[in-house]
């Protein structure tokens, strides 16, 4: 759990990573510096490498669309583990959006139809295990989750 | 992601690593806009790609898109699972030439 992070016997390291927040300004300059954060927080967890790679896609998603559409000042990530979940939460101060209700693009178009855009969020619903959207205040909060492999395999 | 470029007469052979994503992306859609002149022929070997986002889908669309309208072919190789299940997912498994 919450344990501080200057404990003096167990290591440091470890402690840090069960809940690591982030926040920065809703730039798209600062979406790979995060991405090494989002990568380090869960490098050594329950999730594997493939896991991995759709959080940072899913982050690139998130993000990148926080950045250019929601006039945003700012983004807090959030990643943890939670039993054998890992969790990322984006927080954003832009306008309320729940990228969960978007209607879901036509993916059978052929290669003329096909226009550039509305991928990414249908990408990230489908790669996570789950989420939930909140608007507090005037922030939205979107949760992603995946479960380990472990898990899934049960 | 690095992009080394092989060229050969009309063909030219894109080896593109690491991640295609928001942020390196452009890099790739730079070598599409400038290095296409008098290729028919254009492979994009995808075996060092640990993964691709929507950003690089799009760049990999307009590339195959401009290929096609120029009366050439381009063709994707070497996808790993994780850059796979992306194609499948968007259904660009159909739309782009993966060999």
């Amino acid at each position: 759990m919450n344990q501080p992070e200057h404990s003096g016997t167990a290591p440091v390291g470890r402690e840090r990573k069960t809940n690591r927040t982030k926040r920065i300004p809703a730039e798209l300059s600062r979406l790979e510096a995060v991405q090494t954060f989002v990568e380090e927080a869960f490098v050594g967890e329950t999730v594997s490498e493939k896991d991995i790679c759709r959080l940072l896609i899913a982050f690139d998603e998130i993000f990148s669309n926080v950045c250019r559409y929601s006039n945003a000042a700012e983004v807090t990530v959030e990643c943890y583990m939670e039993e054998n979940k890992a969790v990322l939460v984006i927080e954003d101060d832009g306008t309320a959006f729940n990228p969960l209700e978007r209607p879901q693009p036509n993916v059978e178009k052929s290669l003329e139809e096909r226009e550039p855009g509305g991928l990414g969020i249908y990408m990230v619903r489908k790669m996570m295990d789950g989420g939930t959207y909140e608007r507090k205040g005037n922030r939205n909060y979107l949760s992603m989750i995946l479960y380990s492999q472990r898990e899934k395999q049960v | 992601m690095q992009i080394d470029q092989e060229r050969q007469d009309k063909k030219l052979t894109l080896k593109v690593s690491g991640r295609l994503e928001t942020s390196t992306a452009p890099d790739l859609q730079k070598v599409i806009d400038h290095e296409l002149d008098g290729i028919t022929e254009l492979k994009v070997d995808v075996k060092e790609m640990e993964y691709v986002s929507s950003a690089g889908l799009r760049v990999l669309l307009a590339a195959t898109k401009k290929m096609k309208a120029k009366g050439g072919i381009m063709t994707i190789h070497h996808a790993n699972e994780e850059v796979m299940e992306v194609f499948e997912i968007t259904g660009f498994n159909e739309i782009l030439n993966i060999r």
